[in-house]
């Protein structure tokens, strides 16, 4: 019996200290950078990791273009977003590996390839897509959704060829069937999927420097009429995506304001045929592409040229859009489901995320690019900084690193050129009023 | 219902049957489970070495208010309870042991911990806005059975078994839906190695299932959100939707727990009884399946050891009992990714593991009592004094994170019971003194390395009432008062009231009240 409890005593023991608390176990994961299939050879430029769980790691490169990192067991996407200027012409290197796994036994060591970007002088500036909070029901209001265009130059824009769309599947975190061994089908190819719908304006529209236009997605109307918490979409200056007049979106009718004259009106020819427009009001894999209306319509007709990824019936029809033809993106994850959600353009088009909690009013929007527009001379005394318009105080929050407020900017007369570097987590954050809403 | 009607079907025909077995003058049953070591211990051949036969039944309905109550409580809740326990000998071979136990469980504006034993798990999911709380019902039925078989003069072999089933529902969006089953088994061989000495040794095995899903049944359009406790309230959050997050919308999920146990027991003189128990737990969350992920896996070691104690003083009795706790739970979390390989269904596919969570549970209880008589039916006086203490310590690693938490909790319960007997009539007055008071680290974090955490939350609201339920010094006082009758000399029927109020002596930031009071009715009677 003493030897027994002795025995016993001893066995306690060790398996006690056995499950003592152990050190995180990590692994030495190296990125190389490559340009057109060379070694990037740059250092310190900085690399991203991001986990699933959205914890981030920065490191730089060293002379080889090789950064380093130490992490735990997990899945990352890495990317990188560097800037430098090359002829007199601002130029933008980025790029992203979203297959980074840091595995015992596993491989360490990744690369990323890098694109060259000109930047656009047509860009989102504005996302509002995930609707408020209606006082009066306790629910959700997303019909009031808009995006802002501006136009990030010194120059006139012409945005009559402008179309918008959105990646598959809806939904950041949905099941994206794109995804073969951590890899999108698209990511080497000239295209990405066109889902839902191609938008495109009928009339020409031009967007005066550093100035927007609104186009509303769902209804173009005084909203807070009845949810005095939305946002008013009637202004005779404002676009509207015209969905009631589409035979196929049955389920459900949007209305315009008549004060919007009729020339302001976008049309589609729906592709995946659903019978109601919609767009995710969570997290939305939004593009805009320059295309001439009747491309964009023959794009949307052409059924025997459709991808047939995610099936082989209407809804799920997909057209295939140049990846040529892109101009700007936005890569919207829920930040209650970062840890599932993948990203959905290639790292050509788009690298990272920009995360968002919907239905209560908040907006994605684009942080400024703090250089260059302090770089502008007339703005001398009108910039406005100590920008508090993000959400830092709230689950899932996030600012405009540059510190800019750049609607107050711009109402004291500042001209504001936004960041564009291809990378949703550098270039918007989740502001918590929509700019609209007065 | 169907349950309910098979539970108290059960319960007369058990009675019926013990009653037609009780013969001899009937006892206090807690009195005699209570001063009766070897109906402590764990193994059922253990059973062979008494003698008696002593039954209860009781109905028993509890009122609370109050919010100093654990995270998983009710500051308005209501439950009822039908139970009814045995121990007798049937013949010079068999003993046996029987219980069934139905609770009927109602609270409202609970929220929270979504699981039924968050105490329980490594890992736990709770309610992200306390604007969802809602009323939550839960039942269990309980069945336990042990019979105990002489083999010859020295040896005995018994085997028990204890299964509990349990489900809960909240009544208000989001709606989880929990299903437990906990089922214990023991197997056991004693020895008579003198007449003043019995030793033994038993085999444990527990299964306990705890499956959860959630639940949206009003409008669609509302998004709700589930922390995910990793440990020390440090998580992340993810929303209630689809199957991929870690509480699903749209199937169970189980929590699975099993135990391997090995336990020693000496009986000494039967007056002075000890066990030693050592038990290996691991479990998983998740479910083990191709396309379904396993997000969690835990182990760790449990040992406990039980002492009673029993010390003759002329007619009355001193009783000791010691009972010591320790267990150690280490949790991993799978690194796991969704992979489609090309014309297949989408699998798991998994690449590690992080070690989340190391955590100690240690307890230690020392209980006093004596009573002016031994054999009669209830002592006309008896004394107690018990001393507790219950400690959890743990680290949680979420790289590059990590947060020790720890609480340590003292009490001391002071109590006393008066019986007067007039004839077939007997009166009984209980009151108890009770204080506690607690200590240790809420939170203590700090960094393995650099790195931003936007992810990761802290759910400070959450941890800031567990704490200070767990520390905050409380005061509290109990009295009860019952009226037992007995019928003949087997059996005796008791109807009791009782009220027990605790007050915690210094001001609460979190809990939304300071005071705690339990009314009951009791109803039953033993045989």
């Amino acid at each position: 019996m003493k030897k027994l409890l002795i025995l016993l005593s001893a066995a306690v023991l060790a398996l006690g200290f056995a499950a003592c608390e152990q050190l995180p176990k990590l692994a030495t994961i190296t990125i190389q950078l490559k340009a057109d299939g060379a070694a990037f050879a740059q250092a310190d430029v900085p690399v991203t990791v991001l986990s699933t769980s959205g914890t981030k790691f920065e490191s730089k490169t060293d002379v080889t273009g090789e950064a380093s990192f130490l992490l735990p067991m997990g899945t990352y996407s890495a990317s990188v977003t560097y800037k430098t200027a090359s002829g007199g012409v601002s130029v933008t290197y980025n790029g992203s590996n979203s297959n980074v796994v840091a595995a015992v036994n596993g491989t360490t060591s990744y690369t990323i390839d890098l694109n060259r970007v000109e930047n656009q002088q047509i860009i989102i500036k504005e996302l509002y897509f995930g609707g408020c909070t209606n006082p009066s029901t306790s629910k959700g209001y997303t019909d009031d959704a808009y995006v802002i265009l501006y136009n990030n130059s010194e120059l006139e824009a012409d945005a009559s060829e402008i179309v918008f769309s959105f990646v598959a599947p809806y939904n950041g975190n949905g099941t994206n069937k794109y995804y073969t061994d951590g890899k999108l089908k698209y990511e080497s190819d000239t295209w990405i999927p066109a889902y839902g719908a191609i938008w495109w304006f009928q009339s020409p529209v031009k967007i005066p420097a550093y100035s927007q236009i609104v186009v509303a997605i769902f209804g173009a109307i005084d909203h807070t009429a009845t949810v005095s918490t939305s946002v008013n979409l009637a202004d005779a200056s404002y676009y509207w995506m015209s969905n009631s007049g589409i035979a196929a979106y049955t389920a459900k009718k949007y209305a315009a304001a008549d004060v919007i004259p009729a020339a302001n009106y976008l049309t589609t020819v729906p592709i995946s045929q659903g019978t109601a427009w919609t767009m995710s009001n969570s997290s939305p894999g939004f593009y805009i592409g320059r295309m001439a209306s009747a491309d964009a319509k023959s794009l949307s007709e052409n059924v025997d040229a459709f991808d047939t990824t995610l099936g082989t019936t209407k809804p799920f029809y997909v057209a295939k859009f140049p990846k040529a033809n892109v101009v700007d993106a936005v890569e919207v994850w829920s930040t209650a489901n970062v840890a599932k959600s993948q990203v959905r353009f290639s790292a050509d088009i788009n690298t990272g995320y920009v995360g968002i909690t919907n239905n209560k009013g908040y907006t994605v929007y684009r942080n400024v690019d703090k250089e260059a527009t302090e770089a502008l001379a007339e703005n001398a005394g009108k910039l406005v900084y100590d920008y508090a318009g993000g959400t830092a105080d709230v689950d899932g929050g996030s600012t405009d690193p540059s510190g800019i407020d750049a609607e107050a900017s711009i109402a004291a007369g500042a001209h504001i050129i936004y960041s564009e570097s291809n990378d949703s987590s550098k270039d918007f954050h989740q502001r918590k009023v929509a700019t609209l809403k007065k | 219902m169907r349950h309910r009607i098979a539970f108290l079907t059960s319960l007369i025909l058990a009675s019926a049957v013990v009653a037609e077995a009780g013969a001899q003058d009937v006892r206090d049953f807690h009195f005699v489970k209570d001063t009766t070591p070897v109906l402590q211990l764990s193994n059922p051949a253990a059973l062979t070495a008494w003698s008696g036969k002593v039954s209860t039944v009781v109905l028993e309905g509890t009122k609370g208010n109050g919010a100093v109550v654990p995270l998983e409580g009710s500051a308005n809740d209501f439950s009822v309870s039908a139970s009814t326990e045995s121990f007798f000998r049937l013949n010079g071979k068999l003993a046996f042991h029987g219980a069934l136990f139905w609770t009927d469980y109602q609270g409202r504006e609970m929220g929270g911990p979504v699981m039924m034993n968050p105490e329980l798990y490594p890992v736990n999911f709770m309610e992200s806005d306390p604007a969802t709380v809602g009323t939550k019902k839960r039942e269990n039925y309980g069945l336990e059975g042990a019979l105990a078989l002489n083999l010859g003069s020295r040896w005995a072999l018994g085997c028990g078994i204890k299964y509990t089933a349990g489900d809960q529902t909240k009544v208000k969006d989001p709606r989880f839906l929990n299903v437990l089953m906990d089922m214990n088994f023991s197997c056991g061989v004693t020895f008579r190695a003198s007449d003043a000495l019995l030793l033994g040794v038993s085999l444990l095995y527990r299964d306990l299932l705890e499956q959860v899903r959630g639940g949206i049944y009003g409008t669609g359009d509302i998004q709700y959100f589930v922390q995910t406790d990793k440990g020390g309230f440090l998580g992340s959050v993810a929303e209630l939707a689809g199957d991929l997050n870690y509480v699903p919308a749209t199937e169970y999920r189980p929590m699975a727990n099993h135990y391997y146990g090995l336990s020693f027991q000496a009986l000494v003189r039967e007056r002075f009884s000890n066990e030693l128990s050592v038990r290996y737990r691991t479990g998983y969350y998740g479910k083990k399946a191709s396309t379904s992920p396993v997000f969690f896996e835990y182990a760790g070691i449990e040992a406990d050891y039980s002492g009673r104690l029993l010390l003759p003083a002329g007619a009355g009795l001193h009783r000791f009992a010691l009972d010591l706790g320790f267990a150690t739970l280490a949790n991993d979390e799978n690194v796991l990714r969704y992979v489609t390989p090309a014309g297949q269904s989408t699998i798991v596919e998994y690449l590690g593991k992080n070690r989340v969570l190391d955590r100690i549970d240690m307890s230690a209880t020392l209980d006093y009592r004596w009573c002016s008589e031994a054999s009669g039916p209830r002592p006309g006086l008896t004394l107690g004094a018990k001393a507790a203490y219950a400690g959890r310590m743990q680290t949680t690693s979420l790289f590059p994170i990590w947060r020790k938490h720890a609480t340590h909790t003292v009490s001391l319960d002071l109590t006393g019971q008066k019986v007067w007997t007039d004839g077939t009539w007997s009166w009984v007055l209980d009151a108890g003194l009770s204080g506690l008071l607690g200590f240790g680290t809420d939170k203590l974090d700090g960094t393995y390395g650099s790195g931003e955490t936007p992810g990761l939350k802290s759910f400070d609201n959450y941890l800031g009432r567990y704490y200070e339920y767990k520390t905050l010094p409380r005061a509290g006082a109990s009295l009860g008062f019952t009226a037992a009758r007995r019928f003949g000399a087997g059996f005796e029927a008791f109807l009791r009231v009782s009220d027990a109020f605790d007050l915690l002596l210094s001001a609460p930031q979190y809990l939304a009240g300071r005071s705690r009071n339990l009314a009951c009715i009791t109803l039953g009677c033993n045989f």
